[in-house]
C-alpha cells in the first residue's frame, strides 16, 4: 500500500508539473526595429545647355555709309545647376563665367547676362547679377544660390542672353579676318 | 498487487490522454467538457517582424554625383515586408495596431520621413489589418495597420503588408550636405 501511494504521490505530482505546463505564457515578440541611413552628399554641378553653338555676327549694314548693327545677341543656352548648402560652411553658392579659350576680336565687346529662374526645380535659386562683360577673369552671373536644383535642359534654369557689342570709338580697330571661337567655362563656387 | 496494477495502468492511460490533448492544443471551446479535465489552451500571441529580401537596414537621400539640374534620385524604397501573428482576445484584446516610430536619430532639415503600410498580401490566415495610409513618421508612435484581429500573415518578403518608404523635400531650400544620418525605426504590435 506504501508503494500505491507513492506511486499516486508521483502521478500527482507530474499533473502538478504537466498543469504548469499548460498555463502557456503570452508569447509576445511584438517589437522590431530597423535602419534607415538618410545621405545628403555636398553637390555643387552646373551645366550649360543648349541646341548648338552660337554664332554671332555683326550685322551687315544695308547700304554704302551705314555702320554694323551694334548688339547682335543669342538666348540659346540654358544653365542648370544642382547645389546642396552645408548649414555653416557654406551657405550660398555663385555661377562665375569666364573666357577659357579664344581671343574677342578687337573693337567689340561680349556680354552674357541670366534670365530669372524658370523651370521644374525646386528649392532656393540664385539671382541674376545682371549684364557682365566676358574676360578671363570669373565674373558673377547668378548669385546667392541656396539647396535646390534647377530642372535639367531647356526652359530649365536660368536663360543665358549673349551679346555681341561694339565698342565706342574702336570702330576702327574691327577686323574682318578676325573671326574667333571662344570657349566660355561656367563655374559654380562659393 | 492485481489491483495496484490496475490502478497504476488506469493512471498512466490517462496521464497520457491528457498529454496527447494538451500536445494538439487545437481551438475546440474551453475544455471543461471531459470527464478528466481536458485544458485547451489559446496561447496570447503578439509577434511583428520585418523581412526583405536583402537587408532591412536601408538607405535614403541624395545618390551623387548627379547630373547638373536634377535633386535628389534616391528617395523611394519599398523594399522591407512587415509580418505579424497576433491571437485576440475577445474581450481584452479584440484587436491590435502596428505602431511605427523613430526611436533614435532624427530626420535631417528641409525633409521628411514617410512610411506606408500596403494592403496586406492573400498570404497568412484570418483577420488581417489594413493601412491607415501614408504618415509622417515623428518620435510618437503612430499606427500605420488597423483592425488586426486573430492572424498571421506568412513569412518572408513579399508576404504581409509591404511598405513604402518617402523621403520628402518640399523644403529643399532647407537641406544641407551631412555625413549619413542613421535613424531607428521602431514597429509595435499592440492593442
Amino acid at each position: 500500500m506504501s508503494k500505491f501511494i507513492s506511486i499516486t504521490g508521483l502521478f500527482f505530482g507530474l499533473m502538478g508539473a504537466f498543469s504548469a505546463f499548460s498555463q502557456t505564457n503570452p508569447l509576445v515578440d511584438n517589437i522590431v526595429t530597423h535602419t534607415i541611413a538618410v545621405q545628403i552628399p555636398a553637390v555643387g554641378l552646373v551645366n550649360v545647355i543648349g541646341t548648338q553653338d552660337v554664332n554671332l555676327t555683326l550685322n551687315n549694314p544695308a547700304e554704302a555709309g551705314l555702320g554694323l548693327s551694334n548688339t547682335i545677341s543669342d538666348s540659346s543656352f540654358w544653365l542648370n545647376y544642382s547645389f546642396i548648402k552645408g548649414g555653416g560652411t557654406r551657405p550660398y553658392n555663385h555661377v562665375y563665367a569666364k573666357i577659357v579659350n579664344g581671343v574677342i576680336p578687337l573693337g567689340i565687346s561680349l556680354s552674357v547676362y541670366a534670365k530669372p529662374y524658370q523651370g521644374s526645380g525646386l528649392g532656393l535659386f540664385g539671382t541674376p547679377t545682371g549684364k557682365v562683360l566676358l574676360n578671363y577673369n570669373e565674373a558673377r552671373v547668378v548669385e546667392n544660390i541656396s539647396s535646390c536644383f534647377t530642372g535639367v535642359g531647356p526652359g530649365n534654369g536660368h536663360q543665358l542672353v549673349y551679346q555681341l557689342q561694339l565698342i565706342p570709338n574702336a570702330y576702327h580697330l574691327l577686323d574682318y579676318e578676325q573671326p574667333q571661337q571662344l570657349s566660355v567655362m561656367y563655374t559654380i563656387s562659393d | 498487487m492485481t489491483k495496484l496494477l490496475k490502478i497504476l495502468t488506469y493512471l498512466v492511460v490517462l496521464f497520457l490522454c491528457t498529454t496527447v490533448a494538451h500536445a494538439q492544443g487545437n481551438s475546440n471551446g474551453n475544455g471543461n467538457g471531459y470527464a478528466f479535465g481536458l485544458g485547451v489552451n489559446i496561447p496570447q500571441i503578439s509577434i511583428i517582424a520585418l523581412r526583405s529580401n536583402s537587408s532591412t537596414s536601408i538607405s535614403l537621400g541624395l545618390d551623387g554625383p548627379a547630373e547638373a539640374g536634377l535633386g535628389a534620385t534616391n528617395t523611394m524604397d519599398s523594399s522591407i515586408w512587415v509580418n505579424y501573428t497576433f491571437v485576440k482576445g475577445k474581450n481584452t484584446r479584440p484587436k491590435a495596431k502596428v505602431y511605427a516610430k523613430i526611436s533614435s536619430g532624427s530626420v535631417p532639415s528641409g525633409m521628411t520621413l514617410n512610411v506606408e503600410a500596403k494592403a496586406p498580401t492573400s498570404h497568412g490566415k484570418g483577420n488581417k489589418g489594413t493601412s491607415t495610409g501614408e504618415i509622417t513618421l515623428t518620435s510618437t508612435d503612430q499606427a500605420i495597420i488597423e483592425n488586426i484581429k486573430s492572424a498571421n500573415t506568412g513569412k518572408g518578403a513579399n508576404k504581409g503588408h509591404n511598405l513604402v518608404y518617402g523621403l520628402d523635400l518640399s523644403s529643399y531650400n532647407l537641406v544641407n550636405y551631412t555625413a549619413p544620418v542613421v535613424l531607428t525605426i521602431t514597429y509595435t504590435i499592440a492593442e
